[in-house]
């Protein structure tokens, strides 16, 4: 007897086979990389917009070469699918979860690198605020992003990148407000696990999931 | 001894849909609004030989169809269940439930 197939796993699968082959981490992790990147740049004597200009000169490449691989890698072997109606209120929850939590995090960094420029007058609370506040809520936001985010979309590695990553932004946090230099350490660290993690596993998986000889045009006829 | 209704669900499984292949399709299908033949190969281990005979027999019952596209030079075509053939999922899998269910312990 065949057995009644479970749609919900099958609903799950459509999400979840994209996570699975590791480019969204190593997308991830080299995010973090420019975010780093942009906090030495920071400490430098360097103009304002050069942290922000090294950031999008990182992140943007990061990303085009992310959609390439992504058009060479993945779609080839998993196909293209146009999600059903389950599916789509997935991503939207995934999506206003994003909005929200990048929203008070680029908030706080940038009361944060405010904080480090004109208008800093060394009060009691703002000196709370910037030193102990802003990365404990910041830390915290980002815990919830990716959490809420790797439960929404069952993608169990995130949880692991959205500790890391709060590591590495606290790293980050300290080496630049506390001239903390043990803290671009910690965020290089965790930019390295994250990207070695991602490899890794797209290595596996390219090697579990040759791409399928398709004879399209045969059929088409 | 299985009892007339176990019997009688049995005999109302739609047979186009109950081979083990179409089952498969059906239900990739049906958790997508649409998706392409790499997506049906990589999900349901079928060949492309395989995956062609088993979508014609579902298109022919009209339980699919075939958006023939192009994304590039490519082609491209993407298969989405039509609302008969949801309707005809629905129905087998209350069928099959039926029919499990009526199994004794």
């Amino acid at each position: 007897m065949i057995p009644i197939p479970d749609l919900d796993q099958i609903e799950r699968r459509t999400w979840t086979r994209y996570a699975e082959s590791g480019l969204t981490d190593l997308l991830l992790g080299a995010i973090l990389f420019a975010s780093s990147m942009a906090a030495v740049v920071l400490r430098t004597d360097l103009p304002a917009p050069w942290p922000l200009v090294v950031y999008f000169a990182l992140a943007v490449p990061f990303l085009l070469v992310f959609l390439g691989l992504q058009r060479i890698i993945i779609v080839p072997r998993l196909g293209r699918i146009r999600p059903g109606p389950r599916a789509k209120a997935r991503r939207n929850k995934a999506n206003i979860v994003a909005f929200v939590s990048m929203g008070v995090t680029v908030l706080l960094a940038l009361l944060t690198v405010g904080f480090q420029g004109h208008g800093f007058d060394g009060s009691r609370s703002e000196v709370a605020l910037a030193r102990v506040a802003s990365p404990i809520v910041m830390t915290a936001s980002i815990l919830l992003f990716f959490g809420l985010t790797a439960y929404i979309l069952d993608y169990h590695r995130m949880y692991l990148i959205g500790i890391l990553y709060a590591v590495g932004i606290g790293g980050i946090m300290l080496y630049v407000i506390e001239e903390f230099d043990a803290g671009i350490a910690a965020a290089a660290a965790a930019v390295a696990f994250i990207l070695i993690m991602g490899t890794v596993t797209l290595v596996r998986w390219t090697h579990r999931h040759p791409i399928p000889a398709i004879g399209e045009e045969r059929y088409a006829q | 001894m299985p009892n007339e209704s176990y019997i009688q669900s049995l005999n109302d499984l739609d047979r186009t849909i109950h081979e083990p292949a179409r089952l498969m399709l059906m239900a990739f299908l049906y958790v997508v609004e649409a998706g392409d033949y790499a997506y049906l190969m990589s999900e349901t281990g079928l060949t492309w030989g395989n995956l062609g005979a088993h979508l014609n027999k579902l298109e022919e019952a009209g339980y699919i169809e075939i958006e023939k596209g192009y994304k590039g030079k490519r082609p491209n075509s993407m298969a989405h269940l039509t609302p008969a053939g949801r309707a005809a999922f629905q129905a087998y899998r209350q069928s099959l439930k039926q029919a499990l269910d009526s199994l004794p312990e």
